[in-house]
Protein backbone atom coordinates (compact mmCIF):
# COMPACT_ATOMS: atom_id res chain seq x y z
CA UNK A 1 0.00 0.00 0.00
CA UNK A 2 3.16 2.62 1.35
CA UNK A 3 4.72 1.59 -2.17
CA UNK A 4 1.51 2.60 -4.24
CA UNK A 5 1.65 6.09 -2.27
CA UNK A 6 4.54 6.29 -3.18
CA UNK A 7 4.10 5.66 -6.90
CA UNK A 8 1.54 7.97 -6.84
CA UNK A 9 2.95 10.89 -5.06
CA UNK A 10 6.11 10.35 -7.13
CA UNK A 11 3.63 10.32 -10.89
CA UNK A 12 1.78 13.78 -8.83
CA UNK A 13 5.76 15.37 -8.62
CA UNK A 14 7.08 14.44 -11.72
CA UNK A 15 4.10 15.99 -13.46
CA UNK A 16 4.70 19.42 -10.89
CA UNK A 17 8.52 19.28 -10.29
CA UNK A 18 9.83 23.08 -10.54
CA UNK A 19 12.86 24.34 -8.61
CA UNK A 20 13.72 27.93 -8.77
CA UNK A 21 17.08 28.86 -10.30
CA UNK A 22 20.39 29.63 -8.43
CA UNK A 23 20.84 33.32 -7.74
CA UNK A 24 23.71 35.20 -9.48
CA UNK A 25 25.30 36.05 -5.59
CA UNK A 26 25.30 32.60 -5.20
CA UNK A 27 27.19 32.01 -8.48
CA UNK A 28 29.83 34.33 -8.72
CA UNK A 29 33.06 33.84 -7.24
CA UNK A 30 33.07 36.66 -5.11
CA UNK A 31 35.95 35.65 -2.78
CA UNK A 32 38.07 35.63 -6.05
CA UNK A 33 37.07 38.29 -7.65
CA UNK A 34 39.55 41.77 -8.21
CA UNK A 35 38.34 44.71 -6.74
CA UNK A 36 36.92 47.11 -9.75
CA UNK A 37 39.46 49.67 -8.77
CA UNK A 38 42.28 47.69 -10.41
CA UNK A 39 40.87 47.62 -13.73
CA UNK A 40 42.66 44.40 -15.03
CA UNK A 41 39.90 44.49 -17.58
CA UNK A 42 40.88 47.57 -18.93
CA UNK A 43 44.54 46.77 -19.29
CA UNK A 44 43.37 44.47 -22.21
CA UNK A 45 46.35 41.94 -21.51
CA UNK A 46 45.99 38.31 -22.58
CA UNK A 47 47.29 35.61 -21.47
CA UNK A 48 50.49 34.03 -21.16
CA UNK A 49 50.57 31.12 -18.95
CA UNK A 50 49.00 29.81 -16.26
CA UNK A 51 50.14 27.81 -13.10
CA UNK A 52 49.65 25.84 -9.77
CA UNK A 53 51.92 25.16 -6.82
CA UNK A 54 51.29 21.92 -5.70
CA UNK A 55 52.49 22.48 -2.53
CA UNK A 56 51.23 25.97 -1.05
CA UNK A 57 47.72 25.23 -3.20
CA UNK A 58 48.11 28.59 -4.82
CA UNK A 59 46.78 29.10 -8.56
CA UNK A 60 48.19 31.74 -11.32
CA UNK A 61 47.57 33.76 -14.54
CA UNK A 62 50.13 35.35 -15.91
CA UNK A 63 48.97 38.15 -17.98
CA UNK A 64 50.96 40.22 -20.89
CA UNK A 65 50.41 43.06 -23.37
CA UNK A 66 50.72 43.12 -26.97
CA UNK A 67 54.72 43.79 -27.26
CA UNK A 68 55.23 40.60 -24.68
CA UNK A 69 52.75 38.63 -27.07
CA UNK A 70 54.37 39.55 -30.35
CA UNK A 71 58.26 38.33 -29.34
CA UNK A 72 57.00 35.36 -27.31
CA UNK A 73 58.48 32.19 -27.84
CA UNK A 74 62.02 34.49 -28.68
CA UNK A 75 64.48 34.64 -26.07
CA UNK A 76 62.82 37.18 -23.91
CA UNK A 77 64.86 35.82 -20.34
CA UNK A 78 66.02 39.78 -19.52
CA UNK A 79 63.02 41.25 -20.81
CA UNK A 80 62.58 43.86 -24.06
CA UNK A 81 61.18 47.32 -23.82
CA UNK A 82 57.44 47.94 -23.71
CA UNK A 83 56.69 44.84 -22.24
CA UNK A 84 53.87 44.70 -19.31
CA UNK A 85 52.96 41.74 -17.33
CA UNK A 86 50.08 40.85 -14.49
CA UNK A 87 50.44 38.36 -12.20
CA UNK A 88 47.50 37.16 -10.31
CA UNK A 89 47.30 34.74 -7.86
CA UNK A 90 44.66 32.88 -5.62
CA UNK A 91 44.66 30.41 -2.88
CA UNK A 92 43.09 27.63 -4.47
CA UNK A 93 39.91 25.69 -3.42
CA UNK A 94 37.51 22.66 -4.16
CA UNK A 95 34.44 23.36 -6.90
CA UNK A 96 31.79 22.78 -4.92
CA UNK A 97 30.30 22.11 -8.62
CA UNK A 98 32.81 19.07 -9.17
CA UNK A 99 34.47 17.08 -7.25
CA UNK A 100 38.00 16.74 -8.95
CA UNK A 101 38.38 20.22 -9.43
CA UNK A 102 39.73 22.80 -7.76
CA UNK A 103 39.27 26.43 -8.55
CA UNK A 104 40.77 30.22 -7.72
CA UNK A 105 39.53 30.57 -3.67
CA UNK A 106 40.85 33.96 -1.91
CA UNK A 107 42.68 36.14 -4.21
CA UNK A 108 46.09 36.84 -2.49
CA UNK A 109 47.92 38.94 -4.67
CA UNK A 110 48.25 41.23 -8.40
CA UNK A 111 51.78 42.00 -9.24
CA UNK A 112 52.56 44.40 -12.16
CA UNK A 113 56.12 44.49 -14.29
CA UNK A 114 56.98 46.98 -16.97
CA UNK A 115 60.10 46.92 -18.84
CA UNK A 116 61.76 49.87 -20.28
CA UNK A 117 64.95 51.38 -21.56
CA UNK A 118 66.63 54.61 -20.87
CA UNK A 119 69.80 55.23 -22.04
CA UNK A 120 70.27 51.57 -23.26
CA UNK A 121 69.91 50.37 -19.50
CA UNK A 122 67.03 47.95 -18.99
CA UNK A 123 64.58 49.34 -16.55
CA UNK A 124 62.19 47.07 -14.85
CA UNK A 125 58.90 48.43 -12.69
CA UNK A 126 57.60 46.07 -10.32
CA UNK A 127 54.93 46.55 -7.80
CA UNK A 128 52.84 44.48 -5.82
CA UNK A 129 49.36 44.37 -4.57
CA UNK A 130 48.43 42.29 -1.76
CA UNK A 131 45.06 40.94 -0.02
CA UNK A 132 41.30 41.05 -0.81
CA UNK A 133 41.51 44.88 -1.68
CA UNK A 134 45.14 44.55 -3.48
CA UNK A 135 47.07 46.68 -1.15
CA UNK A 136 49.83 47.92 -2.89
CA UNK A 137 53.14 46.93 -0.60
CA UNK A 138 55.77 49.30 -0.22
CA UNK A 139 58.28 46.90 0.89
CA UNK A 140 60.48 46.33 -1.99
CA UNK A 141 62.48 43.07 -0.69
CA UNK A 142 62.40 40.04 -3.05
CA UNK A 143 61.31 42.50 -6.04
CA UNK A 144 64.37 41.02 -8.03
CA UNK A 145 63.57 37.51 -8.03
CA UNK A 146 59.68 38.15 -8.71
CA UNK A 147 60.68 40.06 -11.63
CA UNK A 148 62.98 37.44 -13.11
CA UNK A 149 60.24 34.58 -11.89
CA UNK A 150 57.72 36.74 -13.99
CA UNK A 151 60.38 36.67 -17.01
CA UNK A 152 61.25 32.77 -16.70
CA UNK A 153 57.83 31.89 -17.59
CA UNK A 154 57.08 29.96 -20.67
CA UNK A 155 54.33 30.70 -22.99
CA UNK A 156 51.19 28.45 -22.85
CA UNK A 157 50.66 26.36 -26.36
CA UNK A 158 48.08 27.79 -27.95
CA UNK A 159 46.93 27.49 -31.23
CA UNK B 1 -25.12 10.65 -13.03
CA UNK B 2 -24.32 7.19 -11.41
CA UNK B 3 -24.27 5.43 -14.09
CA UNK B 4 -22.18 7.70 -16.05
CA UNK B 5 -19.59 7.44 -13.45
CA UNK B 6 -19.76 3.41 -13.38
CA UNK B 7 -19.26 3.79 -16.93
CA UNK B 8 -16.56 6.58 -16.92
CA UNK B 9 -14.74 3.87 -14.34
CA UNK B 10 -15.34 1.14 -16.09
CA UNK B 11 -13.32 2.98 -19.28
CA UNK B 12 -10.45 4.06 -16.99
CA UNK B 13 -10.07 0.31 -15.51
CA UNK B 14 -10.20 -1.25 -19.42
CA UNK B 15 -7.89 1.44 -20.49
CA UNK B 16 -5.76 0.45 -17.61
CA UNK B 17 -5.88 -2.76 -18.40
CA UNK B 18 -4.84 -2.61 -21.74
CA UNK B 19 -2.26 -0.67 -21.13
CA UNK B 20 -0.69 -3.93 -19.36
CA UNK B 21 0.11 -4.90 -22.63
CA UNK B 22 1.42 -2.16 -24.51
CA UNK B 23 5.07 -3.16 -23.52
CA UNK B 24 8.21 -1.88 -24.61
CA UNK B 25 11.25 -3.50 -24.93
CA UNK B 26 14.00 -3.40 -22.60
CA UNK B 27 15.47 -6.51 -23.74
CA UNK B 28 18.00 -8.88 -21.53
CA UNK B 29 21.38 -7.79 -23.07
CA UNK B 30 24.63 -9.68 -22.52
CA UNK B 31 27.01 -8.80 -20.22
CA UNK B 32 30.37 -8.39 -22.08
CA UNK B 33 32.41 -7.04 -19.50
CA UNK B 34 31.26 -5.95 -15.89
CA UNK B 35 32.79 -2.77 -13.97
CA UNK B 36 35.88 -3.74 -12.22
CA UNK B 37 36.17 -2.14 -8.81
CA UNK B 38 36.15 -2.73 -4.88
CA UNK B 39 33.70 -4.72 -3.44
CA UNK B 40 32.08 -2.21 -1.03
CA UNK B 41 32.61 0.38 -3.99
CA UNK B 42 31.14 -1.59 -6.42
CA UNK B 43 28.45 -3.07 -3.69
CA UNK B 44 27.14 0.54 -3.66
CA UNK B 45 27.17 1.11 -7.71
CA UNK B 46 24.83 -2.20 -8.35
CA UNK B 47 22.53 -1.37 -5.57
CA UNK B 48 22.11 2.23 -6.87
CA UNK B 49 22.64 2.48 -10.23
CA UNK B 50 21.86 -1.59 -11.96
CA UNK B 51 18.40 -1.13 -12.64
CA UNK B 52 19.56 1.90 -15.32
CA UNK B 53 22.55 1.09 -16.19
CA UNK B 54 23.89 -2.16 -16.69
CA UNK B 55 22.42 -5.03 -18.71
CA UNK B 56 21.20 -6.78 -15.25
CA UNK B 57 18.15 -4.75 -14.85
CA UNK B 58 16.38 -6.12 -11.73
CA UNK B 59 12.71 -4.57 -12.47
CA UNK B 60 10.08 -5.17 -9.30
CA UNK B 61 6.89 -5.61 -9.82
CA UNK B 62 5.21 -1.74 -9.17
CA UNK B 63 8.09 -1.49 -12.01
CA UNK B 64 6.32 -2.94 -14.06
CA UNK B 65 2.31 -1.66 -13.97
CA UNK B 66 1.70 0.61 -16.54
CA UNK B 67 2.00 3.66 -16.92
CA UNK B 68 4.84 3.77 -14.65
CA UNK B 69 6.60 0.76 -16.92
CA UNK B 70 6.21 3.17 -19.35
CA UNK B 71 8.72 5.55 -17.78
CA UNK B 72 10.96 2.96 -16.08
CA UNK B 73 11.75 1.12 -19.27
CA UNK B 74 12.65 4.76 -21.23
CA UNK B 75 14.94 5.51 -18.24
CA UNK B 76 16.59 1.82 -18.13
CA UNK B 77 16.87 2.35 -22.43
CA UNK B 78 18.40 6.10 -22.17
CA UNK B 79 20.32 5.11 -19.07
CA UNK B 80 21.79 2.34 -20.05
CA UNK B 81 23.00 4.17 -23.71
CA UNK B 82 25.53 7.05 -21.84
CA UNK B 83 26.92 4.50 -19.62
CA UNK B 84 26.55 0.75 -18.96
CA UNK B 85 28.48 -1.18 -16.56
CA UNK B 86 28.11 -4.37 -18.58
CA UNK B 87 29.82 -2.79 -21.47
CA UNK B 88 32.76 -1.86 -18.85
CA UNK B 89 35.54 -3.24 -21.19
CA UNK B 90 34.34 -1.46 -24.58
CA UNK B 91 35.60 1.41 -22.67
CA UNK B 92 39.24 2.73 -23.36
CA UNK B 93 40.89 3.07 -19.28
CA UNK B 94 40.70 6.54 -19.64
CA UNK B 95 37.09 6.63 -20.54
CA UNK B 96 36.21 4.26 -17.45
CA UNK B 97 38.38 6.79 -15.30
CA UNK B 98 36.32 9.24 -16.76
CA UNK B 99 32.94 7.83 -16.79
CA UNK B 100 33.51 7.01 -12.84
CA UNK B 101 33.91 10.79 -11.74
CA UNK B 102 31.20 11.83 -13.86
CA UNK B 103 29.10 9.05 -11.97
CA UNK B 104 30.34 9.87 -8.71
CA UNK B 105 29.52 13.81 -9.64
CA UNK B 106 26.10 13.15 -10.77
CA UNK B 107 25.48 11.42 -7.63
CA UNK B 108 26.84 14.57 -5.40
CA UNK B 109 24.78 17.08 -7.36
CA UNK B 110 21.71 14.86 -6.36
CA UNK B 111 21.02 13.99 -10.30
CA UNK B 112 21.85 10.29 -10.00
CA UNK B 113 19.91 7.92 -8.99
CA UNK B 114 17.12 9.81 -10.73
CA UNK B 115 14.61 11.46 -7.87
CA UNK B 116 11.36 9.17 -8.51
CA UNK B 117 13.05 6.17 -9.07
CA UNK B 118 15.33 6.66 -5.71
CA UNK B 119 12.22 7.61 -4.22
CA UNK B 120 10.52 4.35 -4.33
CA UNK B 121 13.27 2.31 -4.22
CA UNK B 122 14.67 3.39 -0.93
CA UNK B 123 17.46 0.90 -1.14
CA UNK B 124 18.51 2.61 -4.21
CA UNK B 125 19.28 6.08 -1.61
CA UNK B 126 23.55 6.62 -1.76
CA UNK B 127 23.91 7.78 2.02
CA UNK B 128 27.03 10.30 2.44
CA UNK B 129 28.96 7.55 4.21
CA UNK B 130 28.24 5.53 0.41
CA UNK B 131 29.18 8.69 -1.20
CA UNK B 132 32.21 9.29 0.54
CA UNK B 133 33.59 5.61 0.09
CA UNK B 134 32.78 6.28 -3.73
CA UNK B 135 34.94 9.37 -3.71
CA UNK B 136 37.45 7.83 -1.19
CA UNK B 137 38.34 5.05 -4.11
CA UNK B 138 38.33 7.99 -6.70
CA UNK B 139 40.85 10.22 -4.52
CA UNK B 140 42.97 7.01 -4.60
CA UNK B 141 43.06 6.40 -7.88
CA UNK B 142 44.63 9.95 -8.40
CA UNK B 143 48.48 9.58 -9.34
CA UNK B 144 50.59 12.66 -10.13
CA UNK B 145 54.12 11.42 -11.26
CA UNK B 146 56.65 14.84 -11.36
CA UNK B 147 58.77 14.91 -14.26
CA UNK B 148 56.48 12.67 -16.64
CA UNK B 149 58.15 11.97 -19.52
CA UNK B 150 56.03 11.11 -21.96
CA UNK B 151 54.05 14.53 -20.74
CA UNK B 152 57.13 16.31 -21.57
CA UNK B 153 57.45 14.65 -24.39
CA UNK B 154 54.42 15.56 -25.90
CA UNK B 155 54.46 19.52 -25.21
CA UNK B 156 57.92 19.39 -26.73
CA UNK B 157 56.53 17.61 -29.94
CA UNK B 158 53.39 20.78 -30.10
CA UNK B 159 56.35 23.20 -29.59
CA UNK B 160 58.03 22.06 -32.74
CA UNK B 161 55.45 21.33 -34.94
CA UNK B 162 54.10 24.96 -33.64
CA UNK B 163 56.95 26.68 -36.52
CA UNK B 164 55.84 24.59 -39.44
CA UNK B 165 52.15 25.05 -38.67
CA UNK B 166 49.85 27.24 -41.18
CA UNK B 167 46.43 27.22 -40.14
CA UNK B 168 44.67 28.19 -43.93
CA UNK B 169 40.68 27.61 -42.94
CA UNK B 170 38.80 27.82 -40.00
CA UNK B 171 37.69 24.32 -38.91
CA UNK B 172 33.80 23.93 -38.14
CA UNK B 173 32.97 21.31 -35.67
CA UNK B 174 29.81 18.62 -36.80
CA UNK B 175 27.00 20.98 -35.30
CA UNK B 176 28.13 23.72 -37.68
CA UNK B 177 30.07 25.87 -35.33
CA UNK B 178 32.96 27.44 -36.59
CA UNK B 179 36.16 27.78 -34.38
CA UNK B 180 36.25 31.34 -32.65
CA UNK B 181 39.91 32.45 -32.39
CA UNK B 182 39.53 35.44 -31.06
CA UNK B 183 38.73 33.98 -27.57
CA UNK B 184 42.44 34.30 -26.35
CA UNK B 185 41.50 38.52 -26.28
CA UNK B 186 38.82 37.64 -23.86
CA UNK B 187 38.27 38.06 -19.99
CA UNK B 188 39.67 35.17 -18.00
CA UNK B 189 36.60 34.17 -15.90
CA UNK B 190 38.49 31.56 -13.80
CA UNK B 191 40.55 28.34 -14.00
CA UNK B 192 40.34 25.13 -13.14
CA UNK B 193 43.02 22.21 -11.90
CA UNK B 194 41.49 19.00 -12.66
CA UNK B 195 42.97 16.67 -10.93
CA UNK B 196 40.69 14.14 -11.52
CA UNK B 197 42.34 13.71 -15.36
CA UNK B 198 45.76 15.36 -14.88
CA UNK B 199 44.56 18.68 -16.76
CA UNK B 200 44.54 22.34 -16.18
CA UNK B 201 42.15 25.01 -17.94
CA UNK B 202 41.46 28.96 -18.53
CA UNK B 203 38.09 29.46 -18.83
CA UNK B 204 37.54 32.79 -20.83
CA UNK B 205 34.09 34.82 -21.25
CA UNK B 206 33.09 37.18 -24.30
CA UNK B 207 31.99 40.98 -23.46
CA UNK B 208 28.50 39.42 -23.69
CA UNK B 209 29.32 36.97 -20.93
CA UNK B 210 31.61 39.81 -18.94
CA UNK B 211 28.73 42.47 -19.20
CA UNK B 212 26.13 40.24 -17.86
CA UNK B 213 29.05 39.06 -14.80
CA UNK B 214 29.46 42.78 -13.83
CA UNK B 215 25.45 43.15 -13.83
CA UNK B 216 24.55 40.10 -12.23
CA UNK B 217 22.36 39.14 -15.14
CA UNK B 218 23.88 35.35 -15.27
CA UNK B 219 21.32 32.63 -14.73
CA UNK B 220 20.40 32.52 -17.40
CA UNK B 221 22.84 33.97 -19.20
CA UNK B 222 21.77 36.36 -21.52
CA UNK B 223 21.85 35.56 -25.90
CA UNK B 224 25.34 36.24 -27.11
CA UNK B 225 27.05 35.09 -24.01
CA UNK B 226 30.12 32.49 -25.17
CA UNK B 227 32.55 30.42 -22.80
CA UNK B 228 35.84 29.30 -24.40
CA UNK B 229 37.41 27.21 -22.25
CA UNK B 230 41.20 25.44 -23.14
CA UNK B 231 42.92 22.72 -21.60
CA UNK B 232 46.25 21.31 -21.01
CA UNK B 233 48.17 18.61 -19.70
CA UNK B 234 49.27 19.28 -16.03
CA UNK B 235 53.43 19.23 -15.39
CA UNK B 236 54.73 18.95 -12.30
CA UNK B 237 57.91 18.80 -11.06
CA UNK B 238 59.64 17.83 -7.91
CA UNK B 239 59.38 21.21 -6.19
CA UNK B 240 55.33 20.77 -7.16
CA UNK B 241 55.18 23.43 -9.35
CA UNK B 242 52.92 22.83 -11.85
CA UNK B 243 52.80 24.28 -15.31
CA UNK B 244 51.05 24.05 -18.77
CA UNK B 245 52.00 20.80 -21.03
CA UNK B 246 50.43 19.76 -24.40
CA UNK B 247 47.53 21.78 -25.36
CA UNK B 248 44.59 19.36 -25.46
CA UNK B 249 41.41 20.91 -26.81
CA UNK B 250 39.21 24.20 -26.98
CA UNK B 251 35.61 23.94 -26.15
CA UNK B 252 33.11 26.74 -26.72
CA UNK B 253 29.75 27.00 -25.66
CA UNK B 254 27.48 29.80 -27.55
CA UNK B 255 24.58 30.94 -25.24
CA UNK B 256 21.06 31.57 -28.14
CA UNK B 257 18.20 30.33 -27.24
CA UNK B 258 16.37 30.01 -29.98
CA UNK B 259 19.15 28.65 -32.68
CA UNK B 260 20.36 26.05 -30.19
CA UNK B 261 17.05 25.40 -28.65
CA UNK B 262 17.42 21.69 -29.10
CA UNK B 263 20.55 21.87 -27.11
CA UNK B 264 19.34 23.79 -23.75
CA UNK B 265 20.00 26.76 -25.27
CA UNK B 266 23.61 26.17 -25.77
CA UNK B 267 25.70 25.62 -28.99
CA UNK B 268 28.39 23.38 -27.58
CA UNK B 269 32.06 22.63 -29.67
CA UNK B 270 35.41 21.18 -29.11
CA UNK B 271 38.67 21.62 -31.42
CA UNK B 272 41.16 19.02 -30.34
CA UNK B 273 45.15 19.60 -30.48
CA UNK B 274 46.96 22.33 -31.68
CA UNK B 275 45.44 20.95 -35.18
CA UNK B 276 41.88 21.75 -33.70
CA UNK B 277 40.46 18.52 -35.02
CA UNK B 278 36.42 18.60 -34.90
CA UNK B 279 35.79 16.36 -31.86
CA UNK B 280 32.97 13.41 -32.49
CA UNK B 281 31.40 11.35 -34.90
CA UNK B 282 28.66 12.68 -35.38
CA UNK B 283 25.85 15.76 -34.65
CA UNK B 284 25.46 13.13 -31.71
CA UNK B 285 28.49 14.50 -29.95
CA UNK B 286 26.62 17.43 -27.80
CA UNK B 287 24.73 14.64 -25.99
CA UNK B 288 27.67 13.78 -24.23
CA UNK B 289 28.17 17.57 -23.30
CA UNK B 290 24.60 17.95 -22.23
CA UNK B 291 24.85 14.70 -20.24
CA UNK B 292 27.61 15.75 -17.95
CA UNK B 293 26.28 19.41 -17.79
CA UNK B 294 22.89 18.60 -17.09
CA UNK B 295 23.57 18.78 -13.46
CA UNK B 296 23.96 22.39 -13.34
CA UNK B 297 20.72 22.81 -15.00
CA UNK B 298 19.60 25.31 -12.05
CA UNK B 299 22.77 27.21 -13.18
CA UNK B 300 21.90 27.26 -17.02
CA UNK B 301 23.75 23.93 -17.17
CA UNK B 302 27.22 26.64 -16.64
CA UNK B 303 29.53 25.04 -13.98
CA UNK B 304 32.43 27.80 -13.48
CA UNK B 305 31.76 30.35 -10.95
CA UNK B 306 32.68 33.68 -12.63
CA UNK B 307 35.04 35.74 -11.66
CA UNK B 308 35.05 39.66 -11.90
CA UNK B 309 38.24 41.33 -12.92
C1 LIG C 1 15.84 4.90 -12.89
C2 LIG C 1 16.92 4.76 -13.77
C3 LIG C 1 18.28 5.29 -13.35
C4 LIG C 1 19.00 5.01 -12.22
C5 LIG C 1 18.61 4.11 -11.08
C6 LIG C 1 20.25 5.70 -12.36
N1 LIG C 1 20.29 6.39 -13.54
FE1 LIG C 1 21.83 7.47 -14.26
N2 LIG C 1 20.74 7.96 -15.93
C7 LIG C 1 19.46 7.55 -16.17
C8 LIG C 1 18.99 8.17 -17.40
C9 LIG C 1 17.62 7.99 -18.01
C10 LIG C 1 20.04 8.95 -17.89
C11 LIG C 1 20.10 9.81 -19.16
C12 LIG C 1 19.18 10.97 -19.14
C13 LIG C 1 19.36 11.90 -17.99
O1 LIG C 1 20.47 12.39 -17.77
O2 LIG C 1 18.37 12.15 -17.28
C14 LIG C 1 21.14 8.79 -16.94
C15 LIG C 1 22.36 9.39 -17.07
C16 LIG C 1 23.43 9.17 -16.23
C17 LIG C 1 24.76 9.64 -16.47
C18 LIG C 1 25.23 10.41 -17.68
C19 LIG C 1 25.65 9.40 -18.70
C20 LIG C 1 26.15 10.03 -19.98
O3 LIG C 1 25.40 10.06 -20.94
O4 LIG C 1 27.30 10.45 -19.99
C21 LIG C 1 25.52 9.23 -15.42
C22 LIG C 1 27.01 9.48 -15.22
C23 LIG C 1 24.66 8.51 -14.51
N3 LIG C 1 23.40 8.48 -15.04
C24 LIG C 1 25.08 7.95 -13.34
C25 LIG C 1 24.25 7.22 -12.49
C26 LIG C 1 24.69 6.67 -11.24
C27 LIG C 1 26.10 6.80 -10.68
C28 LIG C 1 23.63 6.04 -10.70
C29 LIG C 1 23.57 5.31 -9.37
C30 LIG C 1 23.94 6.07 -8.21
C31 LIG C 1 22.51 6.18 -11.61
N4 LIG C 1 22.94 6.92 -12.68
C32 LIG C 1 21.26 5.65 -11.43
C33 LIG C 1 18.72 6.67 -15.41
C34 LIG C 1 19.10 6.18 -14.17
C1 LIG D 1 32.49 14.48 -17.96
C2 LIG D 1 31.87 15.74 -17.79
C3 LIG D 1 31.87 16.77 -18.89
C4 LIG D 1 31.62 16.58 -20.23
C5 LIG D 1 31.34 15.29 -20.96
C6 LIG D 1 31.68 17.90 -20.82
N1 LIG D 1 31.94 18.85 -19.88
FE1 LIG D 1 32.13 20.85 -20.20
N2 LIG D 1 32.60 21.12 -18.25
C7 LIG D 1 32.69 20.12 -17.30
C8 LIG D 1 33.17 20.71 -16.06
C9 LIG D 1 33.39 19.97 -14.74
C10 LIG D 1 33.35 22.08 -16.29
C11 LIG D 1 33.89 23.13 -15.31
C12 LIG D 1 35.30 23.54 -15.67
C13 LIG D 1 36.31 22.47 -15.45
O1 LIG D 1 36.59 22.11 -14.30
O2 LIG D 1 36.82 21.92 -16.44
C14 LIG D 1 32.97 22.30 -17.67
C15 LIG D 1 32.98 23.55 -18.28
C16 LIG D 1 32.75 23.77 -19.61
C17 LIG D 1 32.81 25.07 -20.25
C18 LIG D 1 32.98 26.40 -19.54
C19 LIG D 1 31.61 26.89 -19.07
C20 LIG D 1 31.06 26.11 -17.88
O3 LIG D 1 30.03 25.43 -18.00
O4 LIG D 1 31.69 26.16 -16.81
C21 LIG D 1 32.62 24.86 -21.59
C22 LIG D 1 32.63 25.91 -22.67
C23 LIG D 1 32.40 23.44 -21.78
N3 LIG D 1 32.48 22.81 -20.56
C24 LIG D 1 32.15 22.84 -23.01
C25 LIG D 1 31.90 21.48 -23.17
C26 LIG D 1 31.64 20.86 -24.46
C27 LIG D 1 31.61 21.58 -25.78
C28 LIG D 1 31.47 19.54 -24.21
C29 LIG D 1 31.17 18.42 -25.20
C30 LIG D 1 31.99 18.31 -26.37
C31 LIG D 1 31.60 19.33 -22.78
N4 LIG D 1 31.84 20.53 -22.18
C32 LIG D 1 31.50 18.11 -22.18
C33 LIG D 1 32.38 18.80 -17.47
C34 LIG D 1 32.08 18.20 -18.68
Amino acid sequence: MKRILNISIVLFATLNSCKPLTGADALINQKASLPESFRLSELHQKVITSFINNRKHTTSILYGNKVVHSILGADRANGNSGESFTLVTWQQQDDAHWFGARIPGDLISAETLTVADSNSQTIYHYQKFKGKELTKLADTTGNADRVRFILSKKASIMP
Amino acid sequence: MKKFMLIAASAMIILLISLQFFRPEIGHLSVTGDLQAPANVKAILVRACYDCHSNQTNLRWYDQIQPVYWQVASHVRQGRKGLNFSNWDKLSPMDRKGKLWEAVNQIEQGAMPIKSYAFVHSDARVSKQDLAVLKNYLIGTVHETPNDTAKLRAREKQVQAKADQNQQKLPESLNGITYIPDYKNWQVISTSDRFDNGTMRVIYGNDVAVKAIKEHHINPWPNGAIFAKAAWDKLEDEQGNVTTGAFKQVEFMIKDDIKFRQTNGWGFARFKTPKLKPYGKDVMFTAECISCHKPMKDNDFVFTFPIKN
